[in-house]
């Protein structure tokens, strides 16, 4: 019999917590975060769109990732938690 | 005396059955790998006098911290020797520090490191800094640790086909881009021109996309001669920005001294001259192809306009066409060329490995010994 060892790091250990959700957008503030890459403003931009067909919100700030590959700055995410009531984002490529 | 591993263990009937438990959980890279057992990884970690916890590298965006444990685990699978885990450790540093942002190796364009080894532990360890130089072929140095690298970000990042990584084509140095320069002309070594001392041993950790580029470059009787075929590929390759790795073999290397130029003569030729006019670039479809206007590529111009064969953007130089050429992030990285001495030492080529630029900056760690 040999032993052998798992070379994995496991799965990641934090938790993610789901924000609350709104249930509407009527009245909101909504910000959004633009991850940078090419026409990811323009769908973004449509997808307000199709929103704004179904709900009156008010688009308070519209910000763009200095950097792509990391999270959103720590400042970034303070201006829409102080200024907005939901954010949009999205992940692509 | 090192605590005991905090690993799983799996006990299995003989080496056989080890290895086929790998390929079975998924843990290989489609090669076999040398079945990790807990006396091998203690060596490891005995010989560098790490902890088993003791963190090697933070990754964040996998909500991962890889350990001394991971590391010793993966490069013993690898068939590294202990001798190579200063090397790998400052590998990892390298790779996992927030310049080099780890998260642009998920990217459709197939991004890997190439770990460049720099000063006397490059040497003594034998890493591979001649011929068959960027597939390590037959060097157990530049092999093993290239594939500990790899190793260890498939299992403890998830960084692989089926987890993270969405290259469309795969990169060919995964595995394999480890090298070391090769030190002996009378140029400075690429971690004196970073600012390290000549005998402090380092690893530079450069993203490159997939193909090194090999060119011909048969006219040698002035520098510029010897470089211009360079500067047509590169200003015809695909105008990204960022710090690209020049290899230029040593019998190049001293054709260029002989004629009294440095690596910084070299370096600053390319980046005066590699440049493509508007036409080109609209002909090619690359002009704003990556703009950092709000309206991105579909809103710029693509029809050539009378003047555009007359003016030409930078692939290295910050220019009037930054903001068409280049996004946001690439614009806030280094443009560079790193000119590194290696290869065989007969053959008329050159070869360049272009960046990912976008977001990551090359990362130089020094290795500590043990």
């Amino acid at each position: 019999m040999i032993e052998v060892l798992n070379p994995t790091a496991g799965p990641a250990t934090g938790k993610v917590v789901m924000a609350k959700r709104a249930g509407t957008l009527n009245g909101l503030r909504v910000g959004v975060i633009w991850n940078g890459r090419p026409y990811g403003d323009k769908v973004i931009k449509a997808v307000i769109g199709l929103l704004r067909q179904k709900y009156s919100f008010e688009t308070v700030v519209f910000l763009k990732k200095p950097f792509i590959g990391n999270v959103a700055p720590a400042s970034m995410q303070e201006q829409i938690i102080d200024s907005c009531d939901v954010a949009i984002t999205g992940i692509g490529d | 005396m090192i605590d005991p591993l905090i690993a799983d263990r799996i006990s299995v009937d003989n080496l056989d059955a080890a290895m086929e438990l790998y390929f079975e959980r998924g843990w290989t890279d489609g090669l076999p790998v040398v079945p990790p057992t807990e006396m091998k990884v203690m060596e490891f970690l005995d010989y560098t006098g790490l902890h088993p916890e003791q963190p090697v590298g933070d990754v964040p965006e996998r909500d991962r911290v890889i350990t001394a444990e991971h590391l010793a685990i993966n490069a013993v699978m690898a068939g590294c020797k202990k001798e190579y885990m200063p090397v790998l450790v400052a590998s990892v540093e390298a790779i996992c520090d927030p310049d080099f942002k780890f998260n642009h190796m998920a990217t459709l364009g197939s991004a890997w490191p190439m770990l460049i080894v720099n000063g006397p532990m490059g040497r003594d360890l034998g890493f591979n800094s001649g011929m068959y130089l960027l597939s390590a072929a037959g060097n157990r140095p530049s092999s093993t640790v290239a594939r500990a690298i790899s190793l260890l970000f498939w299992n403890c990042t998830e960084s692989r086909p089926d987890g993270i990584q969405r290259g469309q084509f795969g990169n060919p140095g995964r595995g394999h881009y480890c090298i070391a320069e090769n030190e002996e002309t009378s140029w400075d070594p690429l971690h004196v021109m970073l600012g390290f001392d000549r005998d402090q041993s380092t690893v530079t950790a450069v993203s490159t996309y997939p193909g090194p580029y090999q060119v011909y470059c048969q006219r040698t009787a002035s520098p510029e001669l010897m470089l211009d075929s360079m500067v047509d590929a590169i200003s015809t390759y695909d105008f990204y920005r960022g710090t690209y790795i020049l290899i230029i073999p040593p019998h190049f290397a001293e054709l260029f001294i002989q004629h009294g130029w440095s690596k910084h003569d070299v370096r600053r030729y390319l980046m005066d001259n590699c440049k493509r006019s508007v036409a080109d670039l609209k002909r090619r479809g690359l002009w704003g192809l990556h703009s950092s206007e709000y309206h991105g590529f579909a809103g710029v111009a693509q029809e050539v306009q009378p003047g555009d064969e007359d003016r030409f953007a930078s692939v290295f130089k910050h220019d009037e066409y930054d903001r068409i050429m280049f996004d946001d992030t690439t614009l806030l990285r280094r443009s560079d060329i790193y000119v590194v001495v290696g290869g065989g030492n007969a053959g008329p080529r050159l070869c360049f490995l272009a960046p990912y630029g976008v977001s990551t900056d090359p990362k130089t760690v020094a290795i500590r010994p043990p």
